[in-house]
């Protein structure tokens, strides 16, 4: 036992001497993650807004001249073309200059102050589809302005009738966790899990690959060592590079970002200690089926991307249909990911997580199993 | 330039492609696979949300007003806490996404008209499932007290004002439409890190040896290179899009000659990256690695793909569109949805013609056809420094 673990280690020697050597990986292994992180934060923290807008206003009242004024102030739309026919805004439209373009019609003032059960009066938005994100952002944005607008011209109306205003309230809504609802708080920790399967199975894999691809393990074999020895020595090595990876990308989401850490920071490190290897049994089992190098990074890539729809990266799996929902708990990111985003943000315990850190450990001792299968009848 | 031996070159780098099926496949179902599961992912409807149901009224206008909330399936009623705090631990632990607490002053409030006293909690930590619910509970308790308002004989509540969408191009404003033709630009980026990859094996396996040897000369072997991977990466791009238009029946409007056209000018200008950067490379991992970090995850949030280009500051939409697949989510965009020719689309086409074209010179003069660490060691040779220095450089660099 002694003898194999002095073996092993020596095999983790080699290879981080290899790791450290390697000027071009080694830093971009290291820092590559905390600058996605970095990019990712940056883009996810801001909304979309200033978009570039034209205004046609056709109404001579003062009504429309109040709508705009609305607009204006709103930090969703850049007023950046008042315009004077429709073509206009085609062509803006086309051009990609404009998201939006806000078209009052010309008896606006006039239908408003009509009678009180009059057909609503239009206001049209004219969107860029093509570019559907913006077009969603600026749809919504314009539909809140116009909501309290009428509100605004309804209990003017309320008011000269008489009427007083009852009925006009909004439930009270309180957001728990993330008050303002950041999309940053969902993402980073989503990053952290996907770089930290990058990492664990990607240094993992390749290294196995690699040696293969190179004919260098016909020379481990002849080593004392023995297959599960050299495996198991050349996997330990993405353990603590993972590890820093972590802790450095943890570091600039919690200072850099603000997010907030509202759990039990021994719960954290050891739920991701047990994630990293999980991920890492998943870098071994790709290693036992791939010959070469690219072989190996494909798969790697491949199954990032299945990771990426069934853990909840951009979209949280419970809302998702049950078949994925089911499918979803033999991923191991979706349990990585949903206990750190549980700790950090909500401040969960064991108490709630258990069911999440056994079915890690059985699918860490399934991979592990059928990676030892298939690395034993390929390497006899 | 010799076309003779640009073709020889061309013909063993097919070989080694086509002889190594897994990888071929591999590099030809990797971009379908992403296509699929990101376009899937907006198929995907916030449904079923868990909701956490307090009820302490009892009263039948408070199980009106929960039906009228139930009665699409956008909230699933699938916890009874005991109370507030009960309904809080629910959220915390995961199980409730949403919890409504109705107090036991409910119907007389409403009904005298003093007021809606009703508590909603909602679990910010997903953002998306906690926005559409929250337009959910907005939008149907207005309508409920619409109603309700209409049936005491209360004030017609009409909005005055409405706004209709007029959205050119993409007439649903389907998310679908606007994200899957510039998701194949993307999902591309695979047979870039094949190239990248492909380029160091050479250089890891010793081989480069013996194209030294040979009289080819650089031109000649790096077009020689990256041809059979265009071809590879225009294959991809094709069934892509069958998908696109079969699969998920997004629009195709645009000119398919144009499509042909452009897509070996982004193939072109993504293979003049991958060559540059595989030039900075000693072995495949490190080449794989880095590049699959530097051609996936920030055209993710450059390519205005998800963030729109046009609401980002000019310095960062330059640094975008340096990117060669920033233009070609432009250019896939007009092709399929705005029915755009080279009259709308000229500028993206150059501005991946002037970046491919100018990264592919650079990389062809770094390029030296001599045996080299790289960059490192171009640097060493041609940055003037005191033999001193240079010597402990060196001696740093291959210790």
């Amino acid at each position: 036992m002694t003898a194999t673990i002095l073996r092993v280690l020596n095999l983790v020697w080699k290879e981080l001497t290899h790791f450290i050597r390697d000027r071009a990986l080694t830093p971009m292994i290291l820092f590559g993650p905390v600058t996605e992180l970095i990019l990712i934060g940056i883009a996810t923290s801001g909304d979309i807004d200033h978009l570039p807008t034209a205004i046609l206003n056709r109404d001579p009242g003062g009504q429309g001249a109040v709508l705009v004024q609305m607009l204006e102030a709103s930090p969703i739309f850049d007023l950046d073309y008042e315009i004077t026919d429709e073509a206009q805004a085609r062509d803006l439209l086309t051009d990609g200059k404009i998201t939006a373009a806000l078209i009052i019609p010309a008896g606006f003032t006039q239908a408003l102050s009509g009678p009180l059960e009059a057909q609503p009066t239009e206001v049209q938005l004219w969107l860029d589809g093509a570019d559907t994100f913006a077009a969603e952002a600026a749809h919504f944005g314009a539909e809140e302005i116009v909501d309290t607008f009428a509100a605004l011209v309804s209990s003017d109306w309320l008011n000269e009738s008489g009427i007083s205003l009852t009925s006009f309230e909004e439930p009270t809504i309180h957001v728990l966790y993330n008050k303002e609802l950041k999309k940053s708080f969902y993402e980073l920790p989503a990053e952290m899990g996907i770089m930290l399967y990058f990492v664990a199975a990607g240094v993992a894999s390749l290294g196995i690959a690699r040696e293969r691809e190179r004919g260098t393990w016909e020379q481990l074999l002849v080593t004392p060592m023995r297959p599960i020895e050299i495996v198991v020595g050349k996997a330990l090595p993405a353990i603590p590079v993972a590890y820093a990876v972590f802790l450095m990308m943890l570091t600039v989401s919690l200072v850099g970002f603000g997010l907030p850490m509202r759990g039990s920071w021994l719960l954290l490190l050891v739920v991701v200690f047990l994630y990293i290897l999980v991920e890492l049994g998943v870098g071994v089992l790709i290693s036992s089926i791939s010959r070469t190098q690219i072989q190996a990074f494909l798969l790697v890539a491949m199954l990032m991307m299945i990771e990426f729809i069934f853990s909840g990266y951009i979209f949280a799996v419970d809302t998702m249909p049950p078949a994925i929902r089911t499918l979803s708990n033999f991923v191991p990111m979706k349990h990585g990911l949903n206990m750190q985003r549980s700790i950090l943000l909500r401040g969960v315990g064991l108490d709630a997580l258990w069911p999440n850190i056994l079915m890690l450990l059985a699918l860490g001792a399934g991979i592990v199993a059928v990676a030892t299968l298939a690395l034993r009848r390929r390497l006899d | 330039m010799s076309w003779h031996k640009t073709l020889a070159v061309m013909r063993k780098e097919f070989w080694h492609i086509t002889r190594d099926r897994m990888t071929f496949s591999l590099t030809l179902l990797s971009p379908l696979l992403i296509l699929v599961v990101f376009g899937y992912s907006f198929l995907v409807e916030v449904k079923d949300v868990s909701t956490a149901v307090v009820d302490l009224d009892q009263s039948d206008l408070s199980r009106r007003y929960l039906a009228a909330l139930e009665q699409d399936d956008t909230l699933m009623f699938d916890q009874h806490p005991v109370d507030q705090d009960a309904a809080e631990k629910a959220i915390k632990d995961g199980q409730a996404k949403i919890a409504l607490i109705i107090p036991d002053d409910f119907d007389e409030k409403l009904t005298s008209g003093s007021g809606l006293p009703l508590t909603v909690l909602i679990d910010g930590s997903e953002p998306h499932a906690a926005n559409v619910a929250m337009v959910y509970v907005n939008n149907q308790t207005k309508r409920f007290i619409a109603d309700v308002s209409a049936e005491a004989g209360g004030p017609p509540l009409l909005a005055p004002v409405e706004l209709t969408i007029e959205p050119l191009f993409n007439p649903d404003l389907k998310p679908i439409n606007g994200t899957i033709p510039g998701m194949i630009g993307m999902a591309l980026s695979f047979v870039g890190v094949a190239v990248c990859a492909a380029l160091t094996r050479e250089k890891e396996l010793g081989t480069f040896e013996g194209l030294v040897a040979t009289p080819i000369r650089r031109p000649e072997l790096l077009i020689g290179k990256l041809i059979p991977y265009v071809g590879t990466g225009f294959i991809a791009i094709l069934l892509c899009v069958l998908v696109a238009v079969y699969g998920f029946d997004v629009p195709f409007q645009g000119n398919a000659v144009l499509l042909i056209l452009l897509s070996f000018i982004f193939l072109f200008a993504l293979q003049a990256y991958a060559l540059l950067l595989s030039l900075f490379f000693q072995t495949q991992q490190a080449a794989m690695l880095v590049t699959m970090l530097i051609f996936m995850i920030p055209p993710f949030f450059l390519s205005g793909l998800f963030i729109p280009i046009i609401v980002m500051p000019w310095w960062i939409r330059i640094e975008a569109m340096m990117f060669p697949v920033t233009p070609f989510v432009i250019i896939m965009r007009g092709l399929f949805l705005q029915d755009f020719g080279l009259a709308q689309l000229w500028l993206p086409t150059l501005i991946m013609i002037v970046t491919g074209a100018g990264v592919m010179v650079l990389a062809i003069l770094l390029f030296r056809k001599r045996l080299q660490t790289g960059w490192l060691d171009w640097m060493l040779s041609n940055v003037p420094m005191p033999a001193a220095e240079r010597k402990l450089l060196e001696r740093w660099l291959y210790r």
